[in-house]
């Protein structure tokens, strides 16, 4: 009995230690975990209630990257370079061109030379002047750098002139025409101060700081965060902001509705943060927010693999265009698809875009035209106990809306008996499918917008040259007639010519068009002075907008 | 016990040598060309030439095993590369994003095992009873409940319906509370229903009855015989969770706009950057072993009848 009460004794006694030694390690190991954690949740930067009144803030999705915001690179987002920097032209829609910096302007009947007059007594945000050294050192900088080779300024330029401070010359080896349109772009040749790099004004010098002739300038970025930006007190063409615009990053596009109605965000939408459809009747009719809805250039469509079997076929291409009834993609509430580009598109007009409408009986003809039996059992087309079925690639991290829209373009083939399979692919492989590796039949694409339409988007995906075939559809009349308006300088030579393109590409049915997009922003009621602007890369006048309480 | 302990680190250098070749290989296998992605990312159209271009200058025109060498080569040096998008030092901008998600991990992993463990342990020692089952009722249905949701959620009773807590970004303290409360719900479900059966099946332990029927006072009976012998799973529980912590803080940050270290990586995949990808990857890897590696340390010391030496795999 003693032995075992000793024995116990003993056990305890080596309990108790082996207890200490155990709670011992648990506490360093919490303590050291407290205190990391608590000292560093002491932060900065909490903004006053007085602050937050004068600042406007943006929701995007994209950080700004606003301590390289060159305006000859393609770093930080396209409406901060449209904020800070300004272009010589501008582009307005619809084709026109109208003054920015250059006040007036002149083109030789050949296209080779450009002379821009710039507008006097503007100054850059630094308070030096913008004057001819400056252009010419902006658009040297922007030519220099290789990932702008494939654009007509800089594959074509031959030299930059400055006869005096307020005149540029332009002279280019071949016939340009493109050359206004890639001016008014957000980027790469808005003019920048020579003053931005280090050694001042050398053309190869590191950035240092962004210094344009824009309503405003960078105040402080912090990455992945936010950036904020001041208004330019030297702006020339309308009174600067009185406020300080906040690009803040939100990456979830329910965050930015959750921010929108937390009051977190004033204004939400776009391109460079775009709110999803099934979250707008969260905005609507309430008194706390303004949905604003501006046109857009851009169109949704399906670019077709002519080299499988059955899309080889004019007869499958031209079905597909007539079973797909467009009304069902924005619930019958958007323009009716009449062809590939909008109207607002330039070149585009009301008769020189054939389409085809909608008319389900006139595609499965055109299937049976081309030997398609229809097989009762399975609902569909087959030839030779195939059956007529396509795969139909989509991503939807940039474009949410397009499963849905997928869909319902499967339920308009499957009503003239194509099967459609989708197959969403994350955004890095639905690229490589695209660019490289072609393994689709059918794939969702969008339109470029604006300026780089319809000439520079043709030129990119439906363009093929000897050497390389085109992305989106190879056809050699097409890239002929595309090689003629490259060399056309007159502008009604040039909508001859798309009128004959735009009638090539409905012939051979070489496109599905989808849909036509729309720019939706929402914002607070308390906001006010809400403008689009010309372009979808700049789409807001941010300058304009002011807070009144309701 | 030392020679176990240099074993095991020259096991984890295998490992991670192994794991960098994996990563390596796999970054290559998948679809997606990093050259074509940042041309598109910025507007430019893929041309061959462009991309042709972009691939001498990150050398990946070179063959597999060259540019394996030439990775390696620059861990030695102590770099990781540069980052194809922004240029900059992979190391530096890793270390600048890490600050954000060390608090949200932190934190959450405090939060979580405060609450949980005592709430297991509580209803374990009373299992059967109404909260007991109320409460496991409710973690059935916690488990189901995803935590991209469950965030958005969160966001919407605290930052819009009872607007008193910021929902984006993380410039104060404040705006840590909603992640961090939506980590901890979702981990803390799991750790609950966990530390409840294990207070029930080592409750069961005959030297656990044998103690109690000794009736031993509560203070020595709990510390020093169940929580003791609970200790080594509750501490494989903890550790083995630290990576579901790692990938609940890859969602949380980017729902809630976090300039983090997950959210770092999640758009360094987008963009098939690869030094970035390879870089982060490795120090995670290399972070979650040598947490492991201590956690053997630690269950060593807390229970001695865990041999260090005796391994299987390492005879």
């Amino acid at each position: 009995m003693q032995q075992f009460n000793h024995k116990h004794r003993r056990r305890e006694v080596g309990g108790v230690g082996m207890y200490s030694r155990y709670c011992f390690s648990v506490v360093v190991v919490l303590t050291f975990l407290l205190i990391m954690g608590c000292s560093q949740t002491k932060s900065s930067t909490s903004s006053t209630v007085q602050e937050a009144n004068k600042q406007i803030v943006v929701a995007v999705t994209q950080d700004t990257e606003g301590d390289k915001l060159d305006a000859t690179t393609y770093n930080g987002t396209r409406q901060t370079h449209a904020a800070v920097y300004d272009a010589l032209v501008e582009y307005e829609g619809e084709g026109k061109i109208a003054p920015s910096l250059a006040e007036s302007w002149e083109v030789s009947d050949n296209g080779k030379t450009y002379r821009f007059h710039l507008r006097k007594q503007i100054k850059f945000s630094d308070g030096s002047p913008l004057n001819s050294a400056a252009v010419k050192f902006s658009l040297e900088r922007a030519t220099s750098r290789e990932e702008n080779a494939g654009l007509e300024i800089s594959r074509l330029l031959k030299k930059i002139e400055a006869p005096d401070d307020n005149t540029v010359v332009l002279t280019f080896k071949e016939t340009a025409t493109q050359v206004l349109y890639e001016l008014s772009q957000a980027r790469p040749f808005r003019i920048m101060s020579p003053n931005s790099v280090i050694p001042v004004g050398d053309v190869n010098g590191t950035f240092d700081k962004a210094i344009g002739t824009g309503p405003w300038k960078i105040d402080s970025y912090h990455q992945g965060v936010e950036t904020v930006l001041v208004a330019n007190e030297h702006y020339w063409l309308e009174k600067p902001s009185e406020y300080s615009l906040v690009f803040k990053v939100i990456t979830d596009p329910q965050a930015r509705v959750l921010a929108l109605q937390s009051g977190e965000a004033d204004l939400a939408g776009g391109e460079l943060g775009n709110i999803p459809a099934e979250s707008l009747s969260v905005f609507q009719n309430k008194d706390k927010y303004v949905v604003e809805t501006g046109t857009s250039t851009m169109s949704y469509f399906l670019v077709i693999n002519q080299n499988n079997a059955f899309l080889s076929d004019k007869n499958i291409r031209q079905a597909m265009n007539y079973g797909n009834d467009t009304n069902k993609y924005a619930d019958g509430s958007s323009d009716p698809i009449k062809g590939l580009f909008q109207k607002n598109v330039a070149f585009v007009t009301d008769d020189n875009q054939p389409f085809y409408p909608y008319h389900p009986e006139k595609a499965k003809q055109r299937i049976e035209a081309s030997g398609y039996k229809w097989n009762e059992k399975k609902q569909l087309y087959e030839r030779d106990g195939q059956i007529l079925q396509l795969r139909l690639v989509i991503q939807t991290e940039e474009y949410p809306e397009w499963k849905e829209m997928a869909e319902i373009f499967q339920d308009n083939m499957k009503q003239i008996g194509i099967q459609i399979n989708i197959v969403n692919k994350e955004r890095a492989a639905y690229y490589d499918t695209l660019w490289s590796s072609k393994d689709y039949d059918l794939l969702m694409y969008r339109t470029y917008t604006d300026a780089q339409l319809p000439y520079r988007f043709l030129s990119s995906l439906f363009y093929s040259s000897p050497s390389t075939p085109g992305v989106a559809y190879q056809d050699r009349p097409l890239s002929d007639l595309l090689d003629q308006i490259a060399s056309t300088v007159l502008a009604e030579k040039q909508q001859a010519l798309f009128d004959q393109v735009f009638l090539r590409m409905h012939e051979e049915a070489m496109s599905v068009p989808i849909y036509y997009a729309k720019q939706t922003f929402v914002h607070s009621r308390e906001l006010v002075g809400f403008t689009f602007n010309a372009i979808e890369d700049d789409p807001v006048k941010w300058h304009r907008l002011k807070k009144e309480a309701q | 016990m030392l020679r176990s302990m240099i074993h095991r680190l020259l096991m984890l250098m295998v490992t991670l040598v192994l794991f960098s070749l994996f990563v390596f290989t796999l970054m290559r296998l998948a679809p997606g060309d990093p050259a074509s992605m940042i041309l598109l990312q910025i507007g430019v159209v893929p041309e061959q030439s462009l991309v042709a271009h972009l691939q001498e200058q990150w050398g990946l025109d070179q063959s597999f095993i060259q540019q394996y060498i030439a990775w390696v080569h620059q861990i030695f040096r102590g770099e990781l590369g540069n980052s194809f998008m922004s240029g900059e030092p992979v190391l530096n901008e890793m270390i600048d994003r890490l600050d954000p998600t060390f608090r949200l991990i932190t934190g959450s992993f405090l939060l979580t095992a405060l609450i949980s463990i005592p709430v297991g342990i509580w209803l374990g020692l009373n299992a059967g009873s109404i909260p007991d089952r109320v409460i496991y009722s409710v973690t059935i249905l916690g488990l189901s409940v995803p935590l991209y949701w469950l965030a958005i959620l969160i966001m919407y009773v605290f930052g819009v319906i009872w607007p008193i807590l910021p929902v984006v970004g993380s410039s104060s303290a404040l705006h840590y509370v909603l992640p961090i409360t939506a980590i901890s719900i979702a981990e803390s479900v799991y750790f609950i229903r966990m530390v409840r059966s294990y207070t029930i099946q080592y409750s069961k332990f005959s030297y656990i009855e044998a103690a109690r029927a000794r009736g031993l006072r509560p203070s020595i009976f709990y510390p020093s015989y169940l929580f003791r012998s609970m200790f080594i799973p509750i501490l494989t529980l903890i550790t083995t969770s630290l990576p579901s912590f790692f990938g609940a803080s890859i969602i949380t940050e980017t729902i809630f706009s976090f300039p983090g270290f997950g959210k770092y990586m999640l758009e360094a995949i987008y963009r098939r950057d690869f030094p970035v990808i390879q870089g982060s990857a490795l120090f995670v890897a290399a972070f979650i072993f040598v947490f492991n590696f201590v956690t053997d340390v630690l269950f060593f010391l807390t229970d001695p009848r865990v041999h260090l030496d005796k391994q299987r795999w390492e005879l």
